[in-house]
């Protein structure tokens, strides 16, 4: 049977998917930005955060609405909660996009080797993110499995883009400002892989109705 | 049911029950237990059994004329189907309440007095007791108090289910079975009669059937899910409305059935 909630909740996914593209496009730019030394692309990224946040309000005004409205249950319910979920940490990776801009703004020469972690750590951040996405549109928690795996590569490379900084500030404070800077756009980077590891494990529960947040599975059986 | 009993023991069990309506089967090898001082929901599309499933519990079905069954349901240790089951004390520990209130043509008073009469034999003053109890466990004895000879038919939808409930437990049923017992009052009524529901679990086992799937959702504490006589999947009702297990399932809650 064809419902009229099945439109709003294609509508809902819509809504994510184009949030979901402006935070891409936003990571893209920010880590772009951030390694051509692009002052320009840096303020634009900073002033399209505008556009991300009120997607975040449109989309949980819109989601309310589907709950008073409608009283949906089981997956339906689970995709409306879920997208607010996802909505939020949307929002999360578009500030981190906006900080990897404040950085690149500032940001001087960079020590050599974390420097090529950091792009590293980029390219895989991006795809995690990429593929969060995907997974969330196409409802493939068998993608969103895989994500779940590439998490501990980005932690790793951020250990050892913090180790590298410290190794090579004990043998040339000078160059603390390009150190401070590398750390914490590492750590940017990091936070945004938890991130879509976050609307990974929010896709599984989706799909599959299973919570496998904090590593508890047993918690709900 | 002593106090020690564990609330995990379930109070009644339905095995491998079948139900014919003449050559047409309406039940289909139903196996299900339920726990006691819960409310247990039945939900599923018109025609599934779920009505059938209730009145099986205090064999109102033996009523309709040319209904076999096979399989057993015991309440609380005793099968019910089988020789030597005394009905009048079947029904008397597993009431009923239906969809239309339909008290007696007679006083508030008498439609509570008229079970423990039959059954109880008491005095006077105890029966005046267990009126004033039975009222009061069902919120009406603070508005009847003063006109307890009124006509029953007098009163509003919503208090002439109150009372139907109050006859039932006049009679200290163990189980309470309730068919659409919402579903011709208005909102504010239904909402009262639930919140009566959720305060009645603490002394007495409820069975629930309703179409109201938000209503299954606000006061059962397990849902069983009905559909062509076979009970398709039974479980927490807050697991069967955000997770339920199987896809028939959810095609039901979501209303994507059909």
């Amino acid at each position: 049977m064809k419902r009229h909630l099945d439109q709003e909740l294609k509508k809902l996914k819509e809504k994510l998917f184009r949030m979901g593209l402006l935070v891409r496009e936003a990571i893209d730019e920010a880590t772009a930005a951030l390694f051509q030394r692009d002052a320009e692309k840096a303020r634009q990224v900073i002033k399209k955060d505008q556009e991300i946040n009120l997607c975040e309000i449109e989309i949980d005004e819109f989601g309310h609405e589907l709950i008073a409205l409608y009283q949906p249950a089981a997956v339906d319910l689970r995709l409306i909660t879920m997208t607010l979920k996802i909505t939020n940490d949307l929002e999360r990776i578009g500030d981190q996009a906006v900080n990897l801009a404040e950085i690149a703004l500032v940001a001087r020469a960079w020590p050599l080797k974390p420097y090529e972690n950091l792009v590293k750590m980029a390219e895989l951040t991006v795809k995690m993110m990429r593929d969060a996405l995907d997974a969330f549109m196409q409802q493939d928690h068998r993608k969103a499995k895989d994500i779940l795996e590439g998490d501990d590569a980005i932690d790793h490379l951020n250990d050892e883009v913090f180790e590298q900084v410290q190794n090579s500030l004990e043998k040339e404070p000078e160059n603390i400002r390009a150190g401070v800077s590398l750390m914490l756009a590492s750590h940017n980077l990091e936070r945004i892989a938890d991130l879509a590891t976050n609307i990974a494990e929010d896709v599984i529960y989706l799909k599959r109705g299973v919570d496998i947040r904090h590593h508890i599975r047993q918690r709900r059986e | 049911m002593s106090p020690a009993d564990s609330v995990d023991q379930p109070i009644i069990r339905v095995e491998d029950f079948d139900l014919f309506y003449g050559g047409f089967q309406a039940l289909l090898k139903v196996n299900m237990s339920i726990r006691p001082r819960q409310v247990t929901a039945i939900i599923g599309p018109s025609g599934c059994g779920k009505s059938t499933l209730l009145r099986s519990i205090n064999r109102m079905n033996d009523l309709a004329g040319e209904v076999t069954t096979r399989g057993q349901i015991i309440i609380d240790k005793q099968p019910i189907y089988g020789k030597g089951i005394n009905m009048v004390d079947l029904r008397k520990r597993v009431g009923m309440v239906f969809q239309r209130p339909n008290p007696f043509p007679l006083s508030i008073f008498e439609n509570v007095a008229f079970g423990p009469r039959l059954h109880l034999g008491l005095s006077k003053t105890a029966l005046r007791e267990v009126v004033e109890k039975s009222l009061t466990g069902v919120g009406l004895w603070e508005e009847m108090k003063d006109r307890l000879y009124a006509p029953a038919l007098s009163l509003t939808g919503e208090e002439q289910q109150r009372l139907c409930i109050a006859r039932l437990i006049a009679v200290s049923p163990e189980v309470l079975l309730m068919d659409e017992p919402c579903s011709a009052l208005d909102p504010i009524a239904t909402d009262h009669i639930e919140e009566l529901i959720r305060e009645l679990k603490s002394q007495y086992t409820i069975v629930i059937v309703t179409h109201n799937m938000a209503q299954a959702a606000r006061v059962s504490d397990e849902t069983a899910y009905f559909y062509l006589g076979e009970l398709i999947e039974m479980g927490q009702t807050e697991k069967i409305f955000t997770r339920p297990q199987k896809r028939a399932t959810e095609d039901y809650i979501t209303g994507r059935f059909g």
